[in-house]
């Protein structure tokens, strides 16, 4: 069984978790600058953080909010993160392009490069929350809550993972939409066909999705 | 050689996204790797191309970094030494 | 009941060395690769070595009107070749296409975004649109390993099946997964910048290794499901995925998600062949898959890296490096490390220095493994019945 345990959302104007707003971006912000100050204001000093891109940034802060405050940041291989992403590191990928157009100003970093993958944000949260267990990284057109339970639903059949972190990650320029969730997976208590339990999973990812928060 | 440090220290902020930190919390003479600012693998290769893009010193390998890399007076100093711009 | 196996019914390389899985292996028991300096190649202000297609000649290869990418004619070539020996129809509700690559077609937006092309899940698109297929392709981008996890992935959707679009549970009976990548200034200035490359031949778990050479192929598999499979097939057995859990670039040095990955397959020692290990001549990748493999127990099974023959070819590794595993088992054969002298890791390990017939007929086994930036480690169990 495929449980919603917490949930977070972020777009170009605000980040909430569970329905409840945490930060609304100020007027002309970059996102950038926004991320930063969330990261500031949530009182954890992780100075990796600063270093990431936008696209690391929003996955990072979004698994802040909907993992629990009191963590146990102990090693766990029985847990996974999974997400889908359309732009990929496409916002990134820009960046190192700038770097590399000009031979006569040619100065490609490495600080750049490593984000133009779109796994980089799986593996900050891996890193984070010291998570030895599976991370997938999908390009997907759009969020599809069939592709997602079929993920989960492998994960659950292979029985090796009990949470997930999961979701839709994507960031192009001034572009934002991300919608992490926290899944418990209980293999031994499925109890619905799939089909059923698809169906309620859709129905609580669509709730999530149109909801205003 | 004063002015080079406070440079390269600004410089170093920037390159490496040291967010929380400001020049003069930098110590000229502390290690910039290990215990020093936490700084990482990719920290060090940033580092070489800072040495290119602002000073023109290129630089063939990451061992060679290791040496120039101890503090940033040790830096500025080879920078001084071996800048082309 | 028997359990329904993964096997594959067909399979394709596209290489700098030839447009079959025959060519490409037959070239590299011979010992061959095009792997080479190149100067002023993409635009490069630095030379690199790197092995290469030959882009006319995979033009001609290809021979068609329509207009495809470099990355796009050779997945498709290798799509079509693998799909042909499978003798299936691409076109059916029950295949679904499994696309690996790391950066697609991200040459197209050089001069910044101006059409859909970059978008990887586009390049799947055209994959999968040119064999009239009309499932939403999956693209897996996780880094240097994503070879395997699209098989990982093809594995788990023809067992379990999926969810539709409609919400209905759907199964599929046969997954193509399609492995490609073409080298850009956007690739090879950035594993530049890394200083990750080496000007000179490459030199997998050598003490002297200086680094990695990049390559462009393209690779497919076709999986399919059964309980009757043909004697001499390619069985998928298990695989993992874990994360280091450590840092984006460096390789764990207690190879935490690789060791995790390997011991999650459940292997039977005695029953492997070999290890076709990543090997891309890095320092970091290499101590890390040697120590991943001591800390097994494994230090005494032979270990081959395949990078002295076409280079590290990024989202095609893992599905060329399977297809030329397959056939060395085949074979009855153990391929070298091409380009290593001294072997010299932090791990024990018994790398592979010459062409070795496998005379234990009971090792028809081989695992593959695979890591890459992001932390990410998978490893994958295959039999040859």
């Amino acid at each position: 069984m495929i449980t919603v345990k917490s949930y977070c959302k972020i777009d170009g104007r605000t980040i909430s978790a569970n329905g409840e707003t945490v930060s609304e971006r100020p007027d002309g912000q970059s996102l950038k600058d926004w991320f930063t100050n969330v990261h500031k204001e949530s009182g954890l000093s992780y100075p990796k953080f600063y270093k990431m891109d936008n696209l690391s940034k929003a996955g990072f802060l979004a698994a802040e909010q909907v993992l629990p405050e009191n963590e146990d940041v102990q090693p766990k291989e029985d847990t996974a993160v999974v997400l889908f992403s359309g732009a990929g590191s496409l916002d990134t990928d820009l960046q190192h392009m700038e770097t590399i157009a000009d031979n006569n100003n040619y100065y490609p970093s490495p600080h750049v490069f490593v984000y133009t993958l779109a796994n980089i944000v799986c593996g900050e949260i891996a890193i984070r929350h010291r998570i030895f267990g599976e991370t997938m990284c999908y390009i997907a057109e759009s969020l599809s809550a069939e592709q997602l339970y079929s993920q989960l639903l492998y994960l659950e059949r292979e029985r090796n993972t009990r949470h997930a972190i999961c979701g839709w990650c994507d960031i192009l320029k001034d572009e934002c939409k991300v919608l992490l969730l926290h899944v418990e997976i209980c293999p031994a208590c499925s109890t619905a066909e799939n089909e059923e339990e698809m169906s309620y999973f859709r129905k609580q990812l669509t709730e999530i999705l149109y909801s205003k928060q | 050689m004063e002015e080079l440090i406070q440079t390269l220290k600004e410089q170093i902020i920037e390159a490496l996204n040291l967010e929380d930190m400001n020049p003069d919390e930098i110590d000229a003479n502390a290690p910039l790797f290990g215990e020093g600012l936490g700084l990482d693998s990719i920290d060090a290769l940033e580092l070489i191309v800072l040495l290119e893009k602002n000073y023109g010193i290129k630089l063939a390998n990451a061992a060679e970094g290791k040496k120039i890399f101890q503090s940033v007076a040790v830096m500025a100093d080879y920078i001084s030494k071996n800048r082309t711009k | 009941m028997t359990e329904q196996q993964v096997y594959a019914i067909g399979n394709c390389i596209v290489s700098p060395l030839g447009y079959t899985s025959d060519q490409t292996f037959n070239s590299i028991v011979n010992g061959t690769s095009m792997l080479s300096l190149h100067k002023g190649t993409f635009d490069l202000p630095e030379p690199f070595f790197a092995s290469l297609f030959d882009r006319e000649n995979l033009d001609k290869e290809f021979n068609c009107e329509c207009r495809y990418t470099t990355v796009e004619q050779a997945a498709i070539l290798a799509a079509a070749r693998a799909i042909r020996q499978a003798g299936i129809d691409p076109s059916q509700d029950n295949v679904l296409f499994v696309i690996s690559s790391t950066k697609g077609n991200i040459n197209n937006a050089a001069h910044g975004l101006q059409d859909m092309t970059p978008y990887v899940w586009h390049t799947a698109n055209r994959i999968a649109g040119y064999f009239g297929n009309r499932n939403m392709p999956v693209t897996v981008s996780l880094a240097c390993t994503s070879g395997i996890v699209a098989q990982i992935a093809a594995m788990r959707a023809l067992k379990y099946g999926g969810i539709g679009a409609s919400g209905n549970r759907q199964t599929y009976r046969y997954a193509v997964v399609v492995g490609a990548e073409e080298l850009s200034k956007f690739i090879v200035s950035g594993f530049q910048s890394f200083r990750a490359l080496s000007t000179e031949h490459c030199m997998p778990f050598d003490a002297n290794r200086k680094g990695l050479n990049l390559g462009e192929s393209a690779a497919a598999i076709v999986y399919t499901i059964g309980t009757d499979i043909p004697k001499g097939s390619l069985v998928m057995k298990s695989g993992a995925i874990r994360n280091d859990a450590n840092h984006i670039s460096a390789p764990s040095r207690t190879a935490e998600g690789l060791l995790r990955a390997i011991q999650a397959l459940g292997a039977e020692k005695d029953r492997i062949s070999f290890i076709n290990a990543h090997g891309t001549a890095t320092q970091y990748n290499d101590d890390m898959e040697s120590v991943a493999i001591e800390r097994a127990g494994w230090s005494s099974i032979p270990v081959n890296s395949l990078k002295g023959y076409l280079g590290h070819t990024l989202g095609a590794a893992g599905v060329v490096e399977t297809i030329l595993s397959y056939n060395s088992i085949k074979k009855g054969i153990i391929l070298p490390c091409k380009g290593t002298v001294t072997p010299g890791t932090v791990g024990k390990i018994n790398p592979c220095m010459e062409l070795t017939a496998q005379t234990d007929s009971s090792r028809n086994c081989f695992v593959k493994l695979i890591s890459g930036f992001g932390g990410s480690n998978a490893a994958a169990l295959f039999e040859v019945l």
